[in-house]
């Protein structure tokens, strides 16, 4: 008959056995693979992402420090023009100062006549013309006329040519603020020049600029050439 | 008789063990789902903290405007401020000098039409 009963349920119990241990471990097989998978699956996805923020969030700091950085640009700016537009103001100043100190000073009657009758042959020597209109302020008027024969005749003097005739303007004269000095016209009026202490103060304020400029704000450091 | 029992046991047992098996099977897929939960909630803090820093940053940045603007301000001030002190210890010498060159007129004729 073979086996005896105890003998099959026992094989029976083994073989059951056997199928429970197979499972069991595959079902340990399948945990550890699902871990496992999991973890790769995680941390991909994670680093992935992690890439794109840190990129995203790096830029945007950056954006942050190039607009300190513009900013302290643009304040610098505006501080250099500030103080150039306040240097300004000062030699603007300064000229203005100066006009209004010759203005009195040519109060000086006998002063003002010596540079007057400079200023009128200064400008005769200039023109050298046959025929010269002479334009002073109205208050000057007898003045000049009284100061013209001398001056004629040291021009005479000094010239070659000796045929000149001068005219006093009497219809148009320069403005009674201003601070003096004469306008010649020749040819008709074709030909000026501007002989007013007005002029020759702007002339030489503008020349002798860079003196001033030094002494008012110091020596440039930024200067490379002086000549 | 026993035989029969003996297989319907082992059948059983097979299917039960079948069973075990899927359901590890279905554990694991729900379980690499669960990864991209889990990964999502973990950028989200990372994204936070990222965030939290940057913003921290743009406060500093925003607070500091206005002072950089105010230092340079003061600063401005100051050097316009010093200009004036050199414009008034010089005006009266440069006055001095424009002023004599003005009125210093010294006319000349010209070298070529002069008589000898």
């Amino acid at each position: 008959m073979g086996l005896s009963e105890t003998d099959v349920a026992k094989q029976i119990q083994h073989m059951i056995a056997f199928i429970q241990q197979e499972a069991a471990e595959k079902v340990e097989e399948i945990e550890a693979k699902a871990e496992e998978e999991f973890n790769i699956e995680k941390s991909r996805l994670v680093s992935q992402q992690r890439v794109k923020i840190i990129e995203y969030y790096d830029k945007k700091e950056k954006q942050i420090e190039l607009q300190r950085k513009i900013q302290h640009s643009n304040l610098a700016n505006a501080s250099r023009l500030s103080i150039l537009k306040a240097r300004d103001d000062y030699v603007q100043a300064l000229k203005e100062e100066a006009r209004k100190q010759l203005t009195i000073l040519t109060q000086d009657r006998s002063k003002y006549q010596t540079i007057l009758a400079n200023l009128i042959a200064q400008g005769l020597f200039l023109l050298m013309e046959k025929e010269v209109t002479l334009r002073c302020r109205r208050n000057d008027f007898h003045l000049v006329q009284q100061l013209t024969p001398d001056i004629v005749q040291r021009y005479k003097q000094e010239l070659k040519q000796i045929d000149i005739k001068i005219t006093v303007d009497d219809k148009n004269y320069i403005a009674d603020d201003s601070a003096g000095g004469i306008e010649l016209y020749a040819m008709g009026g074709k030909i000026k020049v501007s002989n007013t202490i007005e002029a020759r103060l702007s002339m030489i304020f503008n020349q002798i600029l860079p003196e001033i400029r030094e002494k008012l704000f110091g020596i440039n450091q930024n200067r490379k050439y002086h000549d | 008789m026993l035989q029969s029992r003996g297989i319907t046991d082992l059948l059983v047992a097979e299917k039960k063990a079948q069973e075990i098996i899927e359901e590890a099977r279905k554990r694991k897929n729900k379980r690499i789902k669960d990864a991209q939960n889990e990964a999502k909630f973990e950028i989200e803090l990372f994204k936070g903290e990222r965030d939290q820093h940057y913003k921290a940053l743009e406060q500093q940045q925003l607070g500091n405007r206005d002072k950089m603007a105010q230092e340079s301000n003061v600063q401005t001030q100051i050097d316009i401020e010093s200009l004036k002190a050199k414009y008034d210890s010089n005006k009266d010498e440069l006055l001095e000098r424009i002023l004599t060159t003005v009125c210093d007129v010294k006319p000349q004729s010209h070298i070529n039409a002069r008589i000898e």
